[in-house]
């Protein structure tokens, strides 16, 4: 589903130049949620970022669904994202003035479908992440992990090949981390949908397939995990023990 | 995205900043205000001064003089008169002759009894006294009939018939003219001869002599009897075909007797003959329609020979510039109330390309204005439109979104401004009635502010702002304009801006 090949990323500092990713060749299978752990400047939101076609490589390519999105414009990328890609995002990116069920619905918006066949989608979406009764709510009028929920009905909306998370429990609390998990995990297996998910918690990257460790740029590890509903639980009291200390 | 969906998400952007969107559409607001009245002011000027032109003479007549003329220019002669008429557009030219040699006075009714004194014949060329634009009351246009020796075909101008006095009655009596009559405005001839299908006089009481069905004979004063020192006069009958409608535009005519060159020839050839005199003029030329001789002046022009003034008709307004071209190639000098309309229309137009410009700072002003709510608008949603353009928003959306924001800032300030335009354009129109139930003396006078004083003391109904139609629509248009192009700079920011760094952005 996903592949790159050498890729590489250099930025200037100055007069020095310094390799956010040296080379980095991963092959990601269709319906694989695979984790990406590293320290931070491990260069793994880059690495993110230029999956999602949000960033040139200075090197390399990138294959998504047999199409080589780094070699792609803007307005291709538009596109390509409107059909193939969800993004859930750390603070959630809501827009303010619209209500939930607009919200989820926002994908769908920018491809063109009319506002009643694709808020009825939406709505299906969102009661599925048990939000249904928020449908009119605005997000100052919802909890971090209620936002954070309709941010990924937004991600399912339009039945993506691949879904993108950036640190999708990292402004909450462990309950609401558990409840967003699932609500994600639960469909990805459901539809087959491809999932690349940044953590620097080693417990939430414990409930994927596999977990790639970065460090300064380069894989240093790539493990397959085995797939289990304990692996789930094991992360709740892993963060309630990391809480606890 | 769908039309609807630009449309209400740039409005809800509009409605979620409330403030500042109101405050830029005032600014909006005061430039089409400021632009709107001013051109409403000078297109009501035009007007009455086109209404003014238009009760002065007839804008598609041309006057060519024989005088100022460049030197080397042919005489204002017959030829020269075929050569006009042989112009585009041109549909008739004459001259309006009227002699210098001879004098003399009609008389008719009952013993001579209605005398007219001081004549005014004028000669025209016959066939083109009906193309030059005149109207008849009754009769015919037909000078061009041969009634024989000493009987001369004429048309009667409608105001001719009040020259008449009453030889019984003493000077000094009110009786002795039928005076003309005038409305209250003071620019309107009532009680004028008005005859029906069959040439019968309809108010006869209002005339001393229904002319067009009495015989009326010229007396030609060809000199003093040398022994009683009476004025010696010969007759002629002059013979009524119809009756030319009065213009107050043109005396001439109204109050003249016309006949055509040739009659005209006709009297000054027999006066010569009982005179013995030479024709008038100078130069010692002999040609009958006696102009002034070629004499040069101090400023390089001349007077050419011929007649004094040659009318020239033009079949539309829109031509008559080309045909007073053509003629001034020749070398002569014209005159023509499209002359003199564009030099007042000029005047006019100085003084609103002035104020013009005023109201266009105020609007620039107000498009600055756009240009920065807009800017502050991109930069504060920097993030949201970052998200946007993760979540497959287009670029060309995205650009339209900022544009319709920014048009719809334009055509709303367009909308309220064209509407407080209308009301101070009523105000202005209504200021004198305003100020008097008010109970304030004052003397505005806008006409004069536009360099045309004395316009408003002619027009009296005149209005002072005239906002038509199209002006209401081009300042939409305008306004929206405006608007747009405003928002191009700062929507093709918004499509700079890069997602990573937007979302980034905290």
């Amino acid at each position: 589903m996903i592949r790159t090949e050498g890729l590489k990323k250099i930025y200037r500092v100055g007069n020095e130049k310094v390799a956010a990713l040296a080379g980095i060749n991963l092959e990601i299978k269709q319906g694989e949620v695979c984790c990406i752990v590293g320290q931070s400047g491990s260069g793994k939101s880059t690495l993110l970022n230029m999956l999602a076609g949000l960033e040139k490589p200075t090197k390399g390519s990138i294959t998504i669904a047999g199409e080589k999105i780094s070699h792609m414009d803007e307005e291709e990328l538009a596109i390509f994202r409107q059909n193939n890609l969800g993004f859930i995002f750390q603070s959630y990116f809501l827009l303010q003035q619209l209500t939930a069920v607009e919200n989820a619905a926002i994908p769908l918006m920018f491809s063109g479908m009319d506002k009643v066949k694709r808020e009825k989608r939406a709505m299906r979406e969102l009661k599925m992440v048990g939000l249904a009764e928020r449908a009119s709510h605005r997000p100052t009028e919802m909890s971090g992990g209620q936002q954070q929920r309709v941010g990924i009905a937004r991600a399912f909306v339009t039945r993506p090949k691949v879904i993108f998370a950036d640190e999708p429990t990292g402004n909450l609390d462990t309950q609401t981390t558990e409840q967003v998990l699932k609500a994600m995990l639960g469909r990805i297996s459901k539809y087959g949908i491809t999932l690349v998910m940044v953590t620097h918690e080693p417990s939430i990257a414990a409930c994927g397939d596999r977990i790639v460790t970065l460090s300064d740029g380069k894989i240093i590890k790539d493990e397959y995990l085995k797939k289990s509903e304990e692996n789930v639980k094991e992360t709740k009291k892993a963060k309630v023990a990391e809480e606890k200390a | 995205m769908t039309r609807f969906d630009l449309f209400k998400f740039s409005l809800d952007n509009l409605r979620r900043r409330k403030g500042r969107t109101v405050l830029t559409i005032i600014g909006v607001v005061v430039g089409v205000c400021a632009i709107v009245v001013m051109v409403s002011l000078g297109i009501a000027v035009n007007r009455a001064t086109d209404a003014m032109l238009q009760n002065w003479g007839d804008l598609t007549k041309v006057s060519v003089m024989s005088w100022g003329a460049q030197q080397g220019t042919p005489d204002l002669d017959d030829k020269m008169i075929e050569t006009f008429k042989a112009m585009p557009h041109v549909v008739a030219s004459t001259p309006m002759y009227t002699t210098r040699d001879f004098g003399g006075q009609l008389v008719a009714g009952p013993g001579d009894r209605y005398i007219m004194d001081g004549v005014q014949l004028v000669g025209v060329i016959a066939d083109s006294i009906e193309p030059m634009g005149y109207e008849l009351v009754t009769g015919s246009f037909d000078l061009d009939v041969n009634l024989g020796r000493n009987k001369v075909p004429v048309l009667i101008g409608q105001q001719t018939p009040f020259s008449f006095r009453d030889s019984k009655k003493s000077w000094s009596s009110p009786d002795v003219y039928k005076y003309q009559q005038w409305d209250d405005t003071w620019s309107y001839i009532i009680n004028l001869p008005q005859y029906d299908e069959d040439g019968v006089l309809l108010n006869p009481d209002d005339f001393f002599v229904d002319m067009m069905n009495t015989k009326l004979t010229y007396m030609m004063q060809v000199g003093y009897d040398d022994t009683t020192d009476e004025p010696k006069y010969r007759n002629y009958e002059l013979v009524p075909v119809g009756m030319i409608a009065a213009d107050s535009r043109d005396w001439m005519v109204s109050g003249g007797i016309i006949m055509s060159l040739e009659s005209m020839r006709d009297l000054e050839v027999d006066y010569r003959r009982e005179t013995g005199n030479r024709p008038g003029g100078g130069g010692g030329r002999d040609i009958w329609y006696g102009g002034y001789g070629g004499g040069g002046s101090g400023d390089g022009t001349t007077t050419v020979d011929g007649y004094e003034t040659v009318y020239v008709k033009v079949d539309d307004v829109r031509n008559v510039e080309s045909v007073e071209i053509a003629i001034k190639q020749i070398g002569y000098q014209i005159s023509s109330m499209s002359e003199t309309r564009n030099q007042l229309q000029g005047q006019v137009a100085q003084t609103q390309l002035m104020l013009g410009g005023l109201a266009a700072v105020s609007l620039f002003v107000a498009a600055l204005n756009i240009m920065n709510t807009m800017t502050m608008a991109i930069t504060e949603r920097t993030r949201e439109i970052g998200v946007m353009k993760v979540l497959g928003c287009r670029l060309k959306d995205l650009r339209r979104m900022f544009l319709i924001e920014a048009g719809f800032i334009g055509f709303i300030g367009g909308l309220v401004g064209c509407g407080v335009s209308i009301l101070i354009s009523l105000l202005l129109n209504n200021l004198p009635h305003i100020l008097m139930a008010l109970g304030i003396e004052s003397d505005i006078d806008l006409a004069g502010f536009f360099g045309l004083g004395g316009l408003a003391s002619q027009m009296p109904e005149m209005a002072l702002s005239v906002i038509p139609i199209w002006l209401i629509f081009a300042a939409l248009a305008f306004a929206a304009g405006v608007g747009f192009l405003s928002g191009l700079a700062p929507a093709n920011r918004a499509m700079r801006i890069s997602s990573l760094e937007a979302i980034r952005h905290e």
